[in-house]
């Protein structure tokens, strides 16, 4: 998906042609021959639209849950209006500001340690010369990106869980074992691990995606003036990929709230929810399993508000950076 | 197999799920976490002051035991299913129609229809067309409030009381069938099955004050704590410890980490908490108040020297990870990697039915070798109920269902219930019913779970005098168990912020078992639970049981 909106972007001369279609020529065309001429484009879109209306939009009208003392089996008629009550209680509430707290951490050591590696993989992978092996690494490193996570915690438990291999080794040699899977104290870098793990190779297609569009006449030019291996990277490589980088950052920092529910689920009470409590988690506990569906729905909005007001500052930070960002002007 | 409730026969299989079971009710090793005990959560709490009589009792028929039980709890022991047992279902159950019913199971789906004897035998024996919704029980929190969410619940709804259910009592008046006409007092005798049910377990159906649900017994206890005894006596320890000392110096011998071999695999916090004599979940005080356990002195030393021994390597090195995985655990167990389990009630399935498995039940003691306690349980496992209707026929044939369920252990129907179809389910060897592998497979249909009276002890296919020791165990613990008082009192704040109340403390007495918080941290968690609302239910008991007499 992301790779649909993003690759258009790559080739910024063809890029706005779609979108800037209707503005280019001067309004003169009647709306029905607009139409007309769009419709292969339209029914294209369409899918996704109806998609995206049955299955975003409309649940969003549910919202108003967030308002309410909400019980499934009354209903919407059924159920109190109470107002701001969900939130103020929310705000109340330490262990939201934990989860959220949890939650920023978790956010900001993936976009430190998580983000730079698809990108730095995929200069990687571009480098290797035959095709053979290229081909072979992309297929090792994609792999892991279809397992569930049920299985990667279960791998990871294998491998380095209280009795896993390593610890078991540790103790029949007479050392001492350690505990990564159950360490509150690092459960936000093991979390990080195994995002790595299992999703880096899966995000460096992309950015392939985007070095491949990379006018190899510039690099010959590069060649020519003189520059090395780093300097090409530096002012070729690099530059090309630069709006796609930000493009995802920006669309990163729209899910920067969201960071992997099964996986922390999965491995919460290992920790404890005084590491592992997401805003994720948090709206699971006290909506799904406690039933308060109210004040639930009241955190999973804040989290859409906070994600779409993040997405327009940093898109137009990147508007006055000279970058095109998620849309265009 | 191991208890048959009075009835239904928990086959072996089923028992191995039951384990399943016990272990989800253990699983924190909270006070509460027990089904029965204090179920804090479940039935009895949501239960309002009783509106309705309770439905008369009718004693069952039953066959001689081998050992006989009593009224406190006691189970009766049989060596073996008597088979001249009495008829106690004369008129037709179904109508030919579908029975839908979601229950909690917790094993693989059974088998298809087609290829199901048991069912198919079930089937004709009803004359209904049973349909199991079955929702394993490792995912039951999440998908029975998907359902009521979705309006998805199907006619008949049965539910462990362990689970707990946000909002019940609204849940049920909204949604469910006020059973009270045709089962309150001496309504109940048409259905002479479930006149046969006790008190204690009716309890469990009352919500709002009136019978919304048809419960299945428990066992009066709450959990038990298994013991390997063979690798307890290899290490030259003794598996039947009489103070806190001995107890600790047992999970010393057995550990031997180079080997694997460990003391524990999960949280046994209730075993240390009733050493240190902390009450059942709440205490009522000479002038009416009540006092949740939470604030008795042993509560916190209890869980300190359970951290201790977590510190002094104890404790399984997966522990953390494995409080939710029984399986796991429960297969550590077998294999003698773990020297002891605790577990819930019908864990006895893991020990129960394996002829080879050598093993015991810890009778409860006092840390400092005293007179010991042990917490009672909630009266009943599970309540079933039916999706709200005036059709009275309707009524009458769910009824009629589960009277035919609820069949005594040692009549026909409960026979059909515990082995199924002759030859396929089961076979005789010297005049003793024995299930096959296939009828131990086709009975994870889960009927079992839904309806029952008093359970007994009968596993002619378990372990050589499993039963007995069980009897045994049961005798010295019955007499000390400990009521709940504020069992079936209704709060309203325990109806509506229980479980998330519940869930901060277990947090953070995992916490503390774990080592990531020091003991004392549970002085405030405690102090934070009373003042989000503890302090609120505890004066809402005391208003109830006042209002109740």
């Amino acid at each position: 998906m992301a790779v649909n909106q993003a690759s258009p972007r790559v080739k910024p001369p063809h890029a706005g042609k779609l979108q800037t279609s209707g503005e280019t020529p001067p309004r003169k065309m009647p709306f029905l021959a607009k139409l007309w001429r769009d419709s292969p484009l339209l029914v294209m879109v369409a899918p996704t639209v109806i998609v995206l209306l049955l299955f975003t939009y409309i649940p969003l009208l549910g919202s108003v849950i967030a308002f309410m003392d909400y019980v499934p089996f009354l209903g919407f008629t059924g159920s109190d209006w109470v107002g701001w009550d969900n939130f103020t209680s929310l705000f109340q509430d330490q262990a939201f500001w934990h989860a959220l707290w949890n939650t920023l951490q978790i956010t900001f050591l993936q976009l430190l340690l998580y983000f730079p590696i698809p990108v730095l993989l995929a200069v990687f992978l571009n480098t290797v010369a035959m095709p053979l092996a290229k081909k072979f690494v992309q297929s090792v490193i994609y792999l892991p990106h279809f397992l569930s996570w049920v299985i990667i915690v279960a791998l990871f438990q294998q491998i380095a869980g209280g009795a896993g291999v390593v610890n078991r080794f540790l103790i029949t040699h007479g050392l001492s074992p350690f505990d990564v899977m159950s360490d509150p104290g690092t459960f936000k870098l093991l979390l990080t691990t195994q995002a790595i793990w299992k999703d880096a190779g899966w995000g460096t297609i992309i950015f392939l995606a985007a070095i491949a569009a990379i006018d190899q006449g510039l690099y010959e030019s590069a060649v020519i003036d003189g520059a090395g291996a780093w300097r090409r990277f530096w002012h070729v490589t690099l530059p090309g990929m630069r709006p796609i980088i930000i493009l995802l950052l920006i669309l990163r920092l729209g899910d920067s709230l969201t960071v992997g529910f099964e996986q922390i689920l999965l491995q919460r009470d290992a920790v404890g929810p005084g590491a592992a409590e997401v805003l994720d988690t948090y709206v699971y506990y006290n909506g799904v399993i406690d039933g308060s569906w109210g004040t639930a729905t009241a955190a999973g909005l804040l989290k859409g508000i906070v994600s779409l007001l993040l997405v327009l500052v940093a898109n137009k930070l990147a508007h006055r950076l000279g970058e095109e960002g998620v849309y265009q002007r | 197999m191991t208890f048959q409730s009075f009835g239904k026969p928990l086959s072996r299989r089923t028992m191995l799920k039951g384990a399943g079971l016990g272990a989800a009710l253990v699983t924190f090793g909270g006070p509460l976490a027990a089904c029965g005990s204090g179920s804090g959560g479940s039935g009895s709490t949501s239960t309002a002051a009783k509106a309705v009589p309770i439905p008369t009792y009718v004693p069952p028929v039953k066959p001689k035991p081998l050992l006989e039980g009593n009224a406190q709890g006691l189970m009766d022991v049989y060596a073996s299913f008597p088979m001249d047992g009495p008829k106690t279902v004369n008129e037709p159950v179904g109508d030919g129609g579908e029975f839908n019913v979601m229950i909690m199971t917790y094993g693989q789906p059974a088998p298809p229809l087609q290829e199901n004897a048991y069912w198919q035998l079930l089937n004709k024996e009803l004359n209904l067309q049973v349909k199991p919704v079955q929702v394993p029980f490792d995912s039951f929190d999440q998908k029975f409030p998907a359902m009521v969410a979705g309006d998805d619940l199907p006619e008949v709804v049965s539910v462990p009381l362990y689970q707990n259910i946000s909002r019940l009592p609204q849940l049920a008046e909204a949604q469910f069938t006020d059973l009270s006409e045709y089962l309150s007092g001496d309504a109940v005798k048409k259905y002479p099955n479930l006149a046969g049910i006790q008190e204690a377990a009716w309890l469990n159906g009352y919500l709002n004050g009136r019978i919304y649900g048809v419960p299945k017994s428990d066992p009066v206890y709450t959990a038990q704590m298994y013991t390997k005894t063979d690798v307890i006596q290899a290490a030259g320890a003794n598996p039947q410890p009489k103070n806190l000392a001995e107890f600790k110096e047992l999970a010393k011998a057995v550990t031997n980490a180079k080997a694997g071999v460990y003391a524990f695999g999960n949280s046994i916090s209730e075993l240390m908490q009733m050493s240190f004599g902390v009450p059942n979940k709440w205490t009522r005080n000479s002038d009416g108040t009540f006092t949740s356990a939470y604030e008795h002195a042993g509560f916190v030393a209890a869980i300190a020297e359970m951290a201790g021994m977590y510190k002094a390597g104890y404790f399984h090195p997966d522990t953390p990870t494995m409080m939710k995985n029984k399986v796991q655990r429960d297969a550590l167990f077998r294999s003698g990697k773990l020297a002891m389990a605790m577990d819930g009630t019908r864990a006895f399935g893991i020990v129960a039915d394996e002829k080879d498995l050598v093993v015991g039940m810890m009778v409860p003691f006092e840390k400092d070798g005293g007179k010991a306690l042990y917490w009672q349980g909630g009266g009943a496992y599970a309540m079933t109920m039916l999706k709200k209707t005036s059709d009275k026929k309707k009524v009458d044939r769910f009824l009629r269902v589960l009277n035919y369920v609820a069949a005594p252990f040692g009549s026909k129907e409960s026979f059909v219930m515990s082995y199924g179809a002759d030859g396929s389910d089961y076979t005789m060897k010297k005049n003793v019913a024995t299930l096959t592998v296939r009828g131990q497979r086709e009975q994870d249909l889960g009927l079992a779970y839904i309806v029952g009276g008093p359970q007994v002890l009968c596993d002619p296919q378990g372990a050589p005098g499993i039963d007995q020791a069980n009897y045994e165990w049961q005798k010295q613990v019955v007499p000390t168990i400990l009521a709940n008082p504020a069992a079936h009192l209704y709060s309203q704040t325990q109806n509506t912020k229980g479980t998330s109340l519940e869930q901060q403390m277990q947090d953070a007495i995992t916490s503390v078992f774990l080592g990531r918080d020091p003991a004392s941290s549970l002085t405030s968690a405690v102090q934070k639970w009373k003042q989000n609302g503890g302090d609120q239910i505890a004066k809402e008991y005391a208003e109830a049981a006042a209002k109740a007499g």
